[in-house]
């Protein structure tokens, strides 16, 4: 017994004790391990940018519907007359219970959708048109255009850009200046086609009436809050779609021309 | 006065402790110090690019940063062209380096001079509706701020891109029709 007490008295003077050594090991395999650990953490993060990327495509998305709101803002002021007489039909069909929004999503040149309310704004719409529904569809759908997966940039290219930002090869374009719309096509072709982001308008609306306006003024939009709403559309690290609603508000104050 | 009584061994430096020589001591050391260095700087670099990126985040946080600065000027100042933007002495802004954490982070300009495209309808016409083409010119701008800086062994990039309207009060003369008027 008392040999038993000596023996666990001196073992565990051997482990515990300073004069044993264990420590120096832990430590050695403890660091090891660290430093192992964080070579497999490196290694494994080399191929991944997993919370980066979506941050990446949504700070890029905000900088996209603040552009395409922009040239929503400037076809506003430059043409306040399509504007009114647009949304005068949108919020008259809006109080008899239509959707007039369904009929611009899906409305282009020729289409069953397209009237007179849809005209103003269904340059903005990538989702559908005339000049992109197989991009639009493969993208809805995630199938292929041409053997490669549906990419935003065809969707935008084949709209957007053809619509808003065309150049000299399009159609009655001869002898105009288009300025740097064909350099612009190249550069934000590889853009787009890097981050993989589509905007989309989904609404505008007068927010607020009662700033200061001349007579008659209301009735034709002027001195109101327009707010436009975008929606972007972007793959998250898992590859599924993921929808943003950006809201941009716009004070009319244009002078009509005549 | 160990020293001077034969082997030094770990015994003789920190009493009541097993016996390691100071070569063994020497060379561990040695081989930690030389390892350690390279491995927690790859440590630090994996995670530089990765979950707790902080340079990707602060990329995107420069870029931000210097398109909020681009937008701000006025539409008159905003130069087309590759890093033609002038501040009030006429310094050139871009490219320019923002360091940050020990990193550099280049920022480049880039402004294309745009003409949209919009498709109009008039309602007043008789015969039904007609849609008429016009294009805008000098009344947009392309804005692209790319902000590049050294990653793990390449140089990494993150670029934004925004649109610029001239929303001033101004004349109708730069609207132009393109193609013909679509009678529906």
């Amino acid at each position: 017994m008392k040999d038993t007490l000596n023996t666990k008295h001196l073992m565990a003077d051997k482990i515990i004790g300073k004069r044993s050594g264990f420590i120096l090991p832990v430590v050695v395999v403890f660091l090891g391990s660290f430093f192992t650990m964080a070579t497999i953490f490196y290694l494994f993060n080399l191929n991944q940018k997993p919370i980066v990327e979506i941050l990446d495509r949504s700070a890029f998305a905000d900088y996209m519907a603040l552009g395409m709101a922009e040239i929503l803002k400037l076809k506003v002021k430059e043409f306040p007359e399509e504007f009114r007489d647009t949304m005068r039909l949108i919020e008259f069909m809006e109080k008899q219970n239509q959707k007039p929004w369904d009929d611009i999503y899906l409305s282009y040149g020729g289409s069953a959708n397209e009237g007179p309310h849809t005209y103003f704004f269904h340059n903005f719409v990538v989702k559908k048109s005339a000049f992109n529904q197989a991009a639009s569809d493969a993208w809805a759908g995630d199938s292929l255009i041409n053997n490669k997966p549906a990419g935003a940039w065809e969707a935008h290219w084949n709209h957007m850009l053809y619509n808003l930002l065309t150049d000299e090869t399009a159609q009655h374009g001869a002898g105009k200046d288009f300025k740097d719309n064909a350099a612009f096509k190249t550069h934000f072709k590889n853009i787009m086609a890097k981050y993989n982001v589509i905007v989309n308008l989904r609404g505008v609306r007068r927010d607020h009436i009662g700033l200061a306006q001349s007579g008659g003024a209301a009735a034709e939009y002027i001195g109101d809050i327009i707010t436009f709403s975008f929606e972007s559309q972007y793959r998250d690290q898992k590859n599924h779609r993921t929808n943003r609603l950006h809201d941009i508000t716009f004070n009319h104050t244009r002078k009509f021309a005549k | 006065m160990y020293f001077f009584k034969g082997r030094l061994t770990l015994d003789s430096l920190l009493p009541a402790r097993r016996a390691m020589s100071l070569i063994e001591i020497l060379v561990a050391m040695t081989i930690g110090a030389a390892a350690f260095f390279p491995i927690i700087k790859l440590f630090q670099e994996g995670i530089k690019d990765s979950l707790h990126s902080s340079s990707w985040t602060q990329a995107r946080e420069v870029a931000k940063n210097n398109m909020d600065i681009v937008l701000a000027l006025s539409f008159d100042n905003i130069a087309r062209g590759d890093n033609l933007i002038v501040d009030k002495n006429s310094a050139p802004l871009f490219p320019r380096t923002e360091k940050v954490k020990g990193i550099d982070f280049i920022v480049e300009c880039k402004v294309h001079d745009l003409v949209p495209l919009c498709g109009i309808y008039r309602s007043t016409r008789s015969g039904g509706g007609v849609t008429n083409h016009y294009c805008i010119s000098s009344k947009l701008k392309g804005i692209t701020i790319t902000v590049k800086w050294q990653g793990v062994g390449k140089q990494l990039d993150y670029s934004l891109v925004t649109f610029k309207s001239d929303l001033s009060e101004g004349t109708k003369t730069d609207i132009w029709q393109w193609g013909f008027p679509q009678y529906r």
